[in-house]
């Protein structure tokens, strides 16, 4: 029964579902445009695309109306596909370069934040996007929902990566979309379900229009107005609550500590290998903004401070954290020096401390516990959990911070930065009793032989001396550990560069050199020869990680020059830890506040410079400008490969390049076909999943339906793959009877009886024992067809179709 | 009744647990969008179902089988908010149409659509309005709102009436149709000039015949005998067992029987014929038809009287024989030609009775040969099929 034109014909059906794909592409590459900054966006090029694809598509399901014909198609296709690209190899070789460039050319652009020219997108929207429309078309034939779900799994993906502000701009055009698409898709359904329950469908289009584009319009203005910047909650946050409402058993002080430590920044949230597990290793960094800082200038922000290192980890091994409680009678650890320095305590005149603060905003997807504060810090105000703090002092929340909190820290004017200090010519030395030098420590030399052979230095019988000692031994052995892993080249290398400093200065020995003396020279040494790169070979983790990065590596990242530089230091008889934080850079947003990324994610290392006050200078050894340098690299090997093809007869050039990057480009090769290869098959499991349960969840529909008619059809289908097939102009029975095999053929005339029973006379038949008879046709052909071929046709043929 | 699609509600929560675990503004949106969806389709659904109003109406509430109706279904809705599907059922509809499984409209804002239905229907009865179901789809598939509307009234079916021609009824001595013979017709069973004898009352007949002076003086009940019995009394029997239709599903050949004898009785009784009416089922009645009002309410009778029974026709027929006078005219209406009952109408024939059978019967096969055979022995067959 079809109504007076209001039905839906299956041209009217496709129209809609095109439209649909369409749509939902449409905000789609809107926030490609949008996240990736396209600049000179081609607006005919894209809807030609589109076009394109829709006219494969009807290419594909209207003409091609057989499968032998599409089957046909799509072979004449490929081959003519194979031809070409073996006629033209080279063009096709060239393109996929020039493809993989782009992608390369993009995704550098977009970490960032640069705008990127159409051009560079052209051939890689001509492929991707016709052959989107018509799998977005074809899979939505079947199930109309599947354009909503395209465009809803890219914009969540997109929230994720660094386009999430873009997301954000483009929010109410998803949400318009959103509605039309489920009213639309809505539509489709409803007819379909109408038309199978034959009734006569009087439908006013009208009537249809008009209140999806109401919704359409009004939805997306009322979700724009509703507040959105809530935070998230952590699963533990949920269940702390949870454990609070409903048990009543207060949290101890234990708990929260356990909280605050597990809330704290790690590295591998910047996109770097976590130190507390290993070091190194090749990185991809994004520039996603994670908190903005209102400071007088940039600072180092420290976030975690470790002192021992194991040869492939840096790890705090005893930390001990207490609460911060305000106006506190007593402090332990370096916060008591802190307040004594602002008190103006004896020995601290000269240090000219003054309070200063600096406010940190949180950027709303950055997860963290963790206080980031400059050196020096004393007090975190306006953090709604609880504050704790350890020995050194960092700080650290029990919940994830998402507000703007206050630091308050202790500056030593020109003290601030030590040895960056040192280069200025303003630098003073104004620190009191700064000489205190230690011995160079030799190869071999276990952790307790040094402290035993430093404790035999000691040639006074003064009790306030030996009390000053011992207090500087409890207060800071641990930064003197290093572990027997470190190679005699790494002695014997730090030897090197202090007796070469030593020898500039004019001095004979090492022992005329103080701290800082040392310190620097072995910055500068390792500033200087070691080359800063972020894409590494991974690291062996059998081998001593600084021994491998002095000697063989020689390049490498933050974590390696912090990790030589505090090692180096050690040997030299300079206390140092390592720490992790960000390095502020001088990038400022409009309310005149550092921007602070995850590019900025540094480590570095602090080296113990008075240990009466306890103050730490830091010492870095990563050069700012390395990163620009590579970046100019690369690009003079792009200009090199481009000169190439105007000068055919050249190949030296081509061989040399070749020759010069052999390995890294096969690492990295090695490293992208293993990701490609676990994705694929990741890909494929989850493909099987969705299939195998489809399978079960139609299965368990067939037995347990009321009618009977699913089971035959589902029987007619499997029997198909066989080749028993039901010729259009058979009867039912008569398809049965015709089977050959005996057994099959009374079964399926019992089927075919129920059946015509059911359909005809209307006669159910419940007691008709559906899962034996599925198990016996199964069975059947497995019995044909044997192994994968079986398992193909039934979870294929059967899911697709 | 509303009700709201679980998928949905799933969705909405997994939106709400995706919001709150992870914040910000696109699983924010997500979850809003889909919030207004409900809340907006929730309330406009539920408005919807309490302002909408579906009636039906039949345009003639009496006909005659095979006439043609006409169903008037009106959709109403008085709100603010757009329907956009409606699904109507009417359990008339489906009983008479079959093949019409209903109905999805569309209706605007304060607006209404009438669907008019026309149908045929064939078998008497008392066809009730029925039930009108109404399933109301909001425009995203989430909520569903369904109601039902009872409706009392009732189409009365009467069976089709014929005239007969010159149909000739062995035993009895029917008048010619005719304005004089109206006349006396209508002078009733009260007219003196129409009483041709007293007697005593006998189990059947009718208690308006009963003269009650007579039956004061003698203690005992007397009726009238009249003028029109001259003519022996006509005894018309319908076989209206179940058993005989066992192979009418559609109720054709029973509606025919039904239709020949009403248009036989109503002829015998407009030429003047003492007739009485006994219908055979379950429940057997009989009806003495006495001018124009009794006829009216055997024909009002027989829009709910159907085929039940399985007992044999002589059973029944023998309880009423034992008090009807020999020599009167036995009319028999029948779809069961078997040898059974013709020999039994045989052997009433031989106990001096006027035997009448009229029969249905569609195919020409054995019976035909039975049918002579018993016209040879003097009962009177027509074929019904040949007098229509």
């Amino acid at each position: 029964m079809r109504g007076l034109g209001d039905c839906m014909d299956t041209r009217r059906e496709k129209v809609l579902s095109l439209f649909l794909v369409i749509i939902n592409l449409i905000v789609v590459i809107k926030l490609l445009k949008d996240s990736f900054r396209i600049q000179e966006f081609d607006f005919g090029f894209m809807a030609f695309l589109l076009i394109v694809g829709v006219l494969i598509y009807l290419l594909i399901s209207e003409v091609l109306k057989e499968k032998k014909g599409k089957l046909l198609f799509i072979l004449v296709i490929i081959v003519i596909l194979g031809v070409l690209i073996y006629k033209y190899f080279n063009v096709f070789i060239e393109e996929v370069n020039y493809l993989y460039q782009n992608i390369l050319k993009i995704n550098d652009a977009a970490l960032e934040g640069r705008d990127i020219d159409f051009g560079v997108f052209k051939h890689i929207f001509a492929l991707i996007i016709p052959f989107t429309v018509w799998v977005s078309a074809w899979v939505s034939r079947k199930w109309s929902k599947f354009p909503i779900l395209f465009s809803s799994v890219i914009y969540i993906g997109f929230w994720y990566l660094i386009f999430y502000e873009n997301v954000e701009s483009n929010l109410p055009w998803f949400i318009g979309v959103f509605v039309v698409s489920i009213g639309i898709s809505e539509y489709i359904k409803r007819c379909n379900e109408y038309e199978e329950k034959e009734l006569k469908i009087n439908i006013n289009r009208k009537v249809v229009v008009t209140t999806i584009l109401i919704l359409t319009i009004i939805l997306p203005i009322i979700v724009n107005i509703l507040p959105q910047e809530f935070n998230g909650k952590s699963m533990d946050g949920i269940l702390k609550g949870m454990k609070n409402q409903f048990s009543g058993e207060e949290l101890t002080d234990a708990d929260y500590i356990s909280n605050a430590v597990k809330y704290r920044f790690s590295m591998r949230e910047s996109g770097y290998s976590d130190s507390s597990y290993s070091l190194g290793g090749p990185i991809r960094i994004n520039k996603r903004e994670v908190f903005t800082v209102k400071a007088d200038k940039p600072y180092y922000l420290r976030s975690r401070v470790k002192d021992t290192y194991s040869g492939s980890t840096w790890t705090a091994a005893r930390e001990s954290i207490r609460e911060q409680v305000d106006n506190a009678f007593k402090y332990e650890g370096g916060i008591n020096y802190l307040y004594e320095a602002l008190n103006n305590y004896e020995g601290y005149m000269d240090l000219k401390a003054e309070e200063k603060t600096i406010v940190i905003s949180p950027e709303r997807n950055f997860k963290s516990g963790t206080c980031f504060t400059p050196n020096g810090a004393f007090k975190i105000e306006e953090v709604q959990g609880k504050v704790f703090y350890n020995d050194i002092p960092t700080f650290m929340s029990d919940d994830y911070i998402r507000d703007s909190y206050i630091v308050k820290f202790v500056s030593y004017g020109n003290y601030d930065n030590y040895l960056e200090g040192i280069e200025n010519k303003d630098y003073i030395k104004y620190i009191y009793e700064e000489e205190y030098t230690l011995p160079m420590r030799t190869y071999g030399q276990k952790d307790l032989d040094y402290y035993g052979y430093l404790d035999s230095l000691v040639n006074t019988t003064d009790p306030d001396e030996l009390q000053k000692y011992n207090k500087f031994k409890w207060s800071y052995i641990n930064y003197m550990q290093v572990p027997e892993t470190v190679g005699e080249e790494v002695y014997v290398l730090v030897e090197n560069i202090l007796k070469e400093a030593a020898k500039e200065r004019g001095d004979t020995g090492i022992e005329s050199l103080s701290n800082q003396d040392k310190a620097l020279a072995i910055r500068n040494y390792l500033k200087s020869n070691y080359k800063y790169k972020i894409d590494v070979k991974n690291v062996d983790l059998e081998v001593d990680f600084v021994t491998q990065f002095l000697n063989v590596d020689k390049e490498g990242y933050c974590t390696y020059f912090a990790s030589a530089n505090t090692i180096m230091c050690r040997i030299a008889g300079i206390p140092s830890r390592y720490v992790e934080g960000f390095n502020m850079s001088d990038r400022k947003n409009s309310n005149d506040e550092y921007v602070v990324t995850n590019g900025e994610a540094h480590a570095w290392t602090e080296i113990l410079v008075n240990p009466y006050r306890d103050i730490w200078g830091i010492s870095d050894a990563v050069a700012d400008e390395d990163e620009d340098e590579e970046v100019v690299d690369v690009e003079e090997e792009i200009q090199l490969e481009e000169t190439i093809p105007n000068k055919p007869k050249v190949n030296k050039p081509d061989k040399v390049i070749e020759k010069v990057e052999p390995e890294n480009k096969e690492m990295s090769l090695w490293v992208r076909i293993s990701l490609i290869l676990s994705g694929v098959i990741l890909l494929v499991m989850v493909v099987m999943g969705i299939m195998l349960s489809i399978f079960a969840i139609r299965r368990r529909r067939i037995v347990s339906s009321k009618s009977i008619v699913p089971l035959y059809n589902y029987c007619l289908k499997r029997l198909s793959t066989i080749g028993i097939e039901k010729k259009d102009n058979q009867g039912d029975l008569e398809f049965s009877k015709g089977i050959e095999v005996d057994e099959l053929r009374f079964r399926m005339v019992k089927l075919t009886q129920c059946v015509y029973d059911e359909f005809y006379g209307g006669i159910d038949r419940y007691n008709f024992d559906r899962e034996e008879h599925l198990d016996y046709i199964e069975n059947y052909i497995k019995g044909i067809d044997k192994g994968i071929k079986y398992i193909v046709k039934k979870y294929c043929s059967f899911t697709i179709n | 009744m509303i009700r709201i699609r679980k998928s949905f509600l799933l969705l909405i929560l997994l939106s709400l647990v995706y919001a709150l675990l992870s914040g910000g503004n696109l699983p924010y949106s997500i979850f809003y969008a889909l919030l207004l969806m409900l809340l907006f389709m929730g309330i406009s659904t539920y408005i919807l179902g309490k302002r909408m109003y579906v009636g039906v109406e039949a345009e003639k509430y009496e006909m005659i089988s095979g006439d043609t109706n006409n169903l008037v279904i009106k959709g109403c809705n008085n709100s603010i908010f757009p329907v956009p599907y409606i699904e109507i059922k009417n359990t008339l509809i489906s009983r008479v149409l079959p093949k019409d499984r209903g109905d999805i409209i569309s209706l605007g804002i304060n607006s209404q659509k009438i669907i008019k239905k026309s149908f045929n229907i064939n078998t008497r009865g008392n066809y009730f309005l029925g039930e009108t179901t109404c399933n109301i789809n909001d425009i995203l598939g989430i909520f569903s709102f369904k109601k039902n509307y009872k409706h009392k009234k009732i189409i009365k079916v009467y069976p089709k009436i014929y005239d007969l021609n010159s149909v000739r009824i062995v035993g009895a001595n029917l008048k010619e149709f005719n304005t004089k013979n109206i006349k006396v017709y209508n002078k009733g069973p009260e007219s003196s000039e129409t009483i041709k004898n007293i007697r005593e009352y006998r189990r059947g007949d009718s208690y308006k015949r009963i003269n009650w002076k007579v039956t004061a003086k003698h203690g005992k009940l007397f009726v009238k005998e009249y003028d029109s019995s001259e003519s022996p009394r006509i005894h018309v029997f319908l076989d209206l067992r179940k058993s005989c239709f066992i192979l009418d599903e559609d109720g054709e050949k029973e509606e025919a029987i039904v239709e020949f004898y009403l248009s036989l009785v109503r002829y015998i009784a407009q030429r003047n014929g003492n007739c009485q009416s006994i219908i055979i089922n379950n429940n057997v009645r009989a009806i003495d038809i006495v001018g124009e009002g009794s006829f009216e309410v055997l024909r009002e009778q027989m829009i709910t009287t159907f085929s039940s029974g399985s007992e044999r026709l002589s059973e029944y027929m023998k309880k009423f024989l034992c008090e009807i006078n020999k020599n009167s005219a036995v009319v028999v209406v029948t779809s069961n030609i078997t040898k059974e009952n013709l020999d039994y109408l045989v052997s009433l024939k031989q106990e001096q009775y006027e035997v009448n059978l009229f029969y249905l019967n569609k195919t020409i096969g054995d019976e035909a040969e039975l049918i002579a055979e018993i016209k040879g022995k003097g009962v009177s067959c027509y074929n019904i099929e040949g007098i229509r």
